[in-house]
């Protein structure tokens, strides 16, 4: 069958469905957006890093390197050298450190999600300056201890006031703790009808008539949290305001679901290991729950007495009993809430005072006792109670202590060997009186082999 | 003015083109939409919107009448620049749509919890189906009833044209010997 060339009509192709080179297109700008993006997210990252650090007035030594990996989610930095702005020393420097994000879970849950923080070759100090200001206070007169020199914490060479210091450190504490207690109602008390979280917006000032509302936060969680789900940390030294034996000298440092607010059912667990410069080595073990309750236990299980008569740490009153020996101390606590129950125990063995002549009578008083026990153990329980950011001792444990110390063998022995050396005194007494005694004293010698 | 007869040019160059209606009608709809959504308001300060970008995408991918989808989008996006204040009270008027999309990570980030590209997105949501449904309209009476007499037009003005040039036809009638 033929066709007239001249009429025929060649019938329009149906358009297809997908324009396959706007596939393609598609695909070589998003391969194209995927090549380019390590190399703005780099510089991206280290801006926010960098301004991230000054707002808390830190600074990155410029020889730190940090690489991030867009499509790995890490960042890991190189180097690390942390100074406080516009100072010339490292108050931190680490060799690496490595932060991988899960991104799913952070988009989901709306935080900021570490799946594993690794830190290696840590090294920090807080040693003081020629000033007598430890790194981080404020150069304001007036503000720090170095400006009170006759007080505990000042000049360099004065004792340490450790209370002081962790009250500090738990006054911020203090205060959120109060803030989270008020919210929370009396025993007893019926829960407080729940008010919805305020959904708040904010204005947009390039389009000032319009409104831009954000997410409505979680009930429990007004702003974004960080977690870290695996953390990592090793170091090989942290030095303290002054030099003292309590220096760090390696530490190790291992938790899992590390943050300050928790989920339902979270557990956060932090352990970690360090080697003090002259006090032994210390372990801590740290386990706290979502439904406010925790433990905690510290051993320290051989530190010198000696250590202890530094001037930094007890000062020169200590240094009057001429301590020597060895304590093996556990700090073992758990909390309910902000209520806490804590036992500090203390195992000194090998114990002897050796108090200098200027020492007062009691003094040497209690010498005699503690020598007469030959170095041998003894257990001191204290309890403690009180709050979370104020503990107190509610058992001094002394009456505890003396009934260790009375019940030991150590002063059994030592009332044994009194007893003995007193009677042998006697007998060498009346040997000399007596050629009868002493003839009978040499046949028992004989007859003893001695 | 210029840009009204370049406007007016494009709108008929799309009409009488080989496209079928229905990609000239989907390149308008999603033009429109496109035009008043936000797809990367950076002078805002604000991340590309996947809602405006995703659709940008979808007109690449499917085999739409391109010319429509650029000129309708060029057009939408005028359109959202003039209709700013409008949109802003249409979108307080939504707040509760606002304050809902906010909660939905895919429309927040797509910038439905901000009044005013809510109210933009409204407008494109309205005017997208009302363009592209006029387009397709005008494309069928036009393709009906215009384009077959333009093109007989066409063909009588070149047979007028030969016919003008006796000399012409007689040198071509000889050549063929008709």
């Amino acid at each position: 069958m033929s066709t007239d060339p001249v009429n025929a009509e060649v019938p329009a192709k149906k358009p297809g469905l997908i324009r396959w080179w706007g596939f393609i297109l598609i695909l070589v700008v998003i391969m194209a957006t995927f090549v380019a993006l390590p190399l703005f997210a780099n510089h991206w990252v280290r801006t926010r890093i960098i301004s991230a650090l000054a707002g808390q007035g830190w600074e990155l030594a410029p020889e730190t390197t940090l690489t991030v990996s867009v499509f790995g989610a890490t960042v890991a930095a190189d180097n690390v050298k942390l100074r406080q702005m516009g100072q010339a020393n490292d108050m931190f420097t680490m060799t690496r450190v490595n932060a991988e994000l899960a991104v799913l879970d952070s988009l989901r849950f709306g935080d900021v999600i570490i799946h594993e923080l690794a830190a290696e070759g840590m090294q920090g100090t807080l040693r003081r300056g020629p000033d007598g200001r430890i790194p981080g206070e404020s150069t304001e007169p007036g503000t720090s201890g170095a400006d009170k020199p006759n007080e505990p914490g000042g000049l360099p060479g004065s004792q340490l006031d450790w209370k002081k210091y962790y009250e500090q450190g738990m006054e911020r504490f203090k205060k959120w703790a109060e803030e989270r207690q008020a919210s929370k109602p009396e025993p007893g008390q019926p829960e407080p009808p729940t008010t919805p979280p305020v959904q708040e917006s904010e204005p947009d000032m390039e389009w000032p008539a319009a409104t831009r509302y954000k997410p409505t936060p979680h009930p429990d969680r007004r702003i974004p949290r960080v977690v870290i789900r695996t953390l990592k940390v090793s170091g090989t030294g942290f030095s303290l305001p002054d030099a003292t034996p309590f220096d760090v000298s390696a530490f190790a440092l291992d938790g899992s679901n590390v943050c300050s607010r928790q989920d339902v059912g979270e557990v956060m667990t932090l352990k970690g290991n360090a080697t003090t410069a002259g006090a032994g080595a210390a372990t801590f073990d740290l386990v706290r729950k979502a439904d406010d309750t925790g433990s905690l236990e510290l051993r320290v299980p051989a530190v010198p007495l000696e250590t202890l008569t530094h001037p930094a740490l007890g000062g020169g009153g200590f240094a009057a009993y001429g301590a020597s020996g060895t304590a093996a101390v556990t700090y073992a606590s758990t909390w309910t809430g902000w209520d806490l129950n804590a036992g500090l125990t203390s195992t000194i063995s090998g114990l002897k005072l050796a108090p200098t002549p200027a020492a007062g009578g009691d003094v040497q008083k209690a010498a005699q006792v503690i020598n007469a026990l030959k170095g041998r153990p003894v257990e001191w329980p204290v309890k403690l109670g009180g709050k979370l950011f104020a503990p107190a001792i509610t058992d001094t444990g002394l009456d505890e202590l003396m009934k260790n110390a009375l019940s030991a063998d150590a002063v059994k022995d030592a009332a044994k060997d009194a007893a003995m050396q007193k009677a042998s005194e006697e007998l060498n007494k009346q040997a000399e009186k007596n050629p009868q005694v002493k003839d009978g004293m040499n046949k028992l010698k004989g007859l003893l082999g001695k | 003015m210029y840009l009204l007869y370049k406007l007016l040019r494009n709108l008929v160059r799309a009409m009488v083109s080989q496209a079928a209606p229905w990609q000239i009608g989907l390149g308008v709809f999603l033009g429109t939409l496109v035009g008043f959504l936000p797809v990367w308001p950076v002078t805002h300060g604000y991340a590309p919107s996947p809602l405006g970008v995703g659709l940008l995408f979808v007109a690449l991918v499917i085999n739409l009448h391109l010319a429509s989808f650029f000129l309708f989008l060029g057009i939408g996006a005028l359109l959202a620049k003039a209709l700013m204040g409008p949109a802003t009270v249409i979108g307080g008027w939504c707040e509760p749509l606002a304050r809902a999309s906010a909660d939905i990570p895919l429309l927040h980030f797509s910038l439905w919890g901000h009044t005013g590209y809510l109210g933009l997105t409204l407008f494109g949501l309205v005017a997208a189906p009302i363009f592209a449904g006029l387009m397709l309209t005008l494309v069928l009476w036009f393709r009906r009833t215009w384009l077959p007499k333009i093109l007989e037009h066409r063909r009588l003005n070149t047979v007028g044209a030969l016919a003008n040039r006796p000399i012409l036809v007689r040198a071509l009638c000889w050549f063929f010997g008709v």
